[in-house]
């Protein structure tokens, strides 16, 4: 059944290619079927050997706790952009395909396989980022991904020469730990090029803030996310932490660069870019200080993450459409805006309240105090820009000559729900911390992962 | 002595990329990486004296070289073609979009436009 989630979005894919104005409507039809597949059909622990190839020649897809929540997350906002984006026809069979190659990452248990998927996911952010009259900063792009995806490949390959399989499980059993931090290193770098932490992430700027309306949308929540789930399973589960005192130092360093430039720019795209980065720098820094397996310290971090992706789903949304106008004319959209800002800086009774304050409570605990210090002086800065912001985008002056924008129903409709699921979240927490604590307790469990393997289609 | 000559031509490809300003040479020297990779992926399941891993009358012994890597360059040949094709296509509209693929002149221009 897990098959599905890869295999229906790439006939769909395929389908539309002749009939591209039927995206619109395939485009949530099929992001409709997977969350309903993931919520009512398909339940954790699942493995399915494709081919019916054993795990260790062949390729594995498996759903497990870990990757479930991601998933489901995934499609939500993938249903939620399909709602909401008034795309082009042309790009609706992309984003199928973004679709089908996201959960085959999410679900894949093998090294080569991954490969693919990352490339594929790759070649469509290019063709996103390439929007808008922004081929320069795609092509910038195009050459960091080559480069992350050249990195990758040579990791996988040696992965299948230390081990003799490519199988993710097989490999992290048969292989010794040296071995398979060298391949690690490769991978890691690859992984930080995707996930822009500064300097590796220099080509985000740009590509997030002119782009087309999509272009932040996608690459800042889905394929982050994604990216993220990618990092925790190679790192936590089968590889194990790769120089994260080096990862830790570097991610510290690019939060503290990020939120100074974002205080420092005029536009609001080039600050949200900025933003974006300081979340993924925070996590990043956040998974490299509990990477030792403090299940606590990483349940705060996928927190945070989850708080942060949907929070940039609906600032990106919102600046997308506007592209600065003032909220005037689009109070539904100065309403969402406001909330997720507020949840942003870390306001009680918010989403990101519990996301700053289990943070900073796992880092005491874990003895660290460098990083609640830098989170606490980028918390500040973050504060002074968005109510900077708040206050430009509500009071700007609409009398101009500008040509009038306002947020379409749908985008309207998936920002105002999405914004007020960071104050549900804030008033009950446990929604979301119920699966991030089940995430941690299983990330750092490769037995557990290695039996379900071996276990095998039975 | 096949790996050398991949991990040269990888150090090749990437002084190409740091060191050219003009972005159709940055797009070659990633090639060569590219290239540099797939050989070095190739040189992996060479063993020496044996035979193309197909099974037939004049190879009754299976003494193969490893396919696998074969198979995946194959695939990596393939991603590989996509993304150069993609590259291109980029580098036409820089230039449609700035009048320049070099790194010195599009910022010019777009300075210009600011």
């Amino acid at each position: 059944m897990i098959t599905l989630l890869v295999a229906v979005p790439l006939a769909f894919a395929f389908a539309t290619v002749a009939f591209p104005k039927l995206n619109k409507y395939v485009f949530p039809l099929v992001t409709l079927f997977n969350l309903t597949l993931l919520i009512g059909y398909v339940h954790p622990t699942q493995v399915v050997e494709v081919g019916k190839w054993p795990a260790l020649y062949g390729i594995v897809l498996l759903l497990d706790n870990v990757n479930y929540p991601f998933l489901i997350l995934v499609n939500l906002i993938l249903l939620a952009v399909s709602i909401s984006a008034t795309f082009q026809d042309k790009l609706g069979t992309l984003l199928i395909v973004l679709t089908a190659a996201l959960n085959g990452l999410l679900l894949t248990g093998d090294f080569f396989n991954a490969f693919v998927f990352l490339e594929i996911i790759s070649a469509v952010a290019y063709i996103l980022s390439a929007q808008n009259k922004n081929s320069y900063a795609a092509f910038k792009y195009l050459i960091f991904g080559a480069i992350a995806g050249t990195l990758y490949l040579i990791g996988a390959v040696s992965m299948y020469v230390y081990a003799g399989t490519l199988n993710m499980g097989y490999a992290g059993f048969i292989a010794s730990h040296e071995y398979l931090e060298i391949a690690g290193i490769l991978m890691l770098i690859a992984l930080l090029i995707e996930l822009k932490v500064l300097p590796l992430g220099l080509w985000a700027p740009d590509v997030y803030s002119n782009g087309s309306t999509l272009t932040p949308v996608i690459l800042g929540s889905a394929i982050t996310l994604t990216m993220f789930y990618f990092y925790a399973r190679l790192f936590f589960n089968i590889i194990g932490p790769v120089n994260t005192n080096l990862v830790y130092v570097l991610a510290i360093v690019s939060l503290i660069f990020a939120q100074l430039a974002a205080m420092k720019q005029r536009t609001l795209g080039r600050t949200l870019s900025y933003l974006a980065i300081a979340g993924a720098s925070t996590v990043m820094a956040a998974f490299s200080a509990g990477a030792m397996g403090d299940e606590k310290l990483i349940s705060a971090a996928l927190l945070y993450l989850f708080n942060d992706i949907i929070a940039v789903f609906v600032l990106f949304i919102i600046f997308g459409y506007l592209n600065g106008k003032g909220f005037k004319d689009n109070t539904v959209a100065g309403i969402a805006f406001s909330l997720v800002s507020i949840s942003l800086i870390g306001f009680p009774l918010t989403a990101g309240f519990w996301a700053k304050i289990n943070l900073l409570t796992a880092l005491f605990e874990a003895g660290d105090y460098i990083l609640p210090a830098v989170l606490l002086a980028a918390a500040v800065i973050q504060a002074g820009y968005l109510i900077k912001w708040n206050v430009d985008l509500w009071y700007v002056d609409n009398d101009s000559e500008t040509e009038e924008i306002y947020l379409p129903f749908g985008a309207q409709l998936v920002v105002l729900l999405f914004a007020l699921a960071l104050v549900v979240i804030g008033f009950m927490p446990d929604l979301i911390k119920a699966y991030t604590d089940k995430i941690a307790s299983h990330i750092f469990d490769f037995k557990t992962y290695f039996d379900t393997i071996l276990k095998g289609g039975m | 002595m096949i790996y050398y000559i991949a991990f040269i031509l990888i150090g090749v490809g990437l002084y190409g990329i740091v060191s050219q300003k003009n972005l159709f040479k940055q797009l070659v020297s990633l090639t060569i990486i590219d290239t540099a990779v797939n050989i070095f992926i190739v040189s992996l399941g060479y063993l020496d004296g044996a035979e193309a891993p197909i099974y037939s009358y004049v190879t009754p012994v299976a003494n193969f070289v490893d396919p696998l890597p074969q198979a995946l360059v194959l695939t990596a040949i393939v991603i590989g073609v996509g993304i150069l094709a993609l590259a291109s296509m980029l580098l036409i509209h820089i230039n449609e979009e700035h009048g320049s693929v070099d790194v010195e002149e599009i910022r010019a221009a777009k300075e210009v436009i600011e």
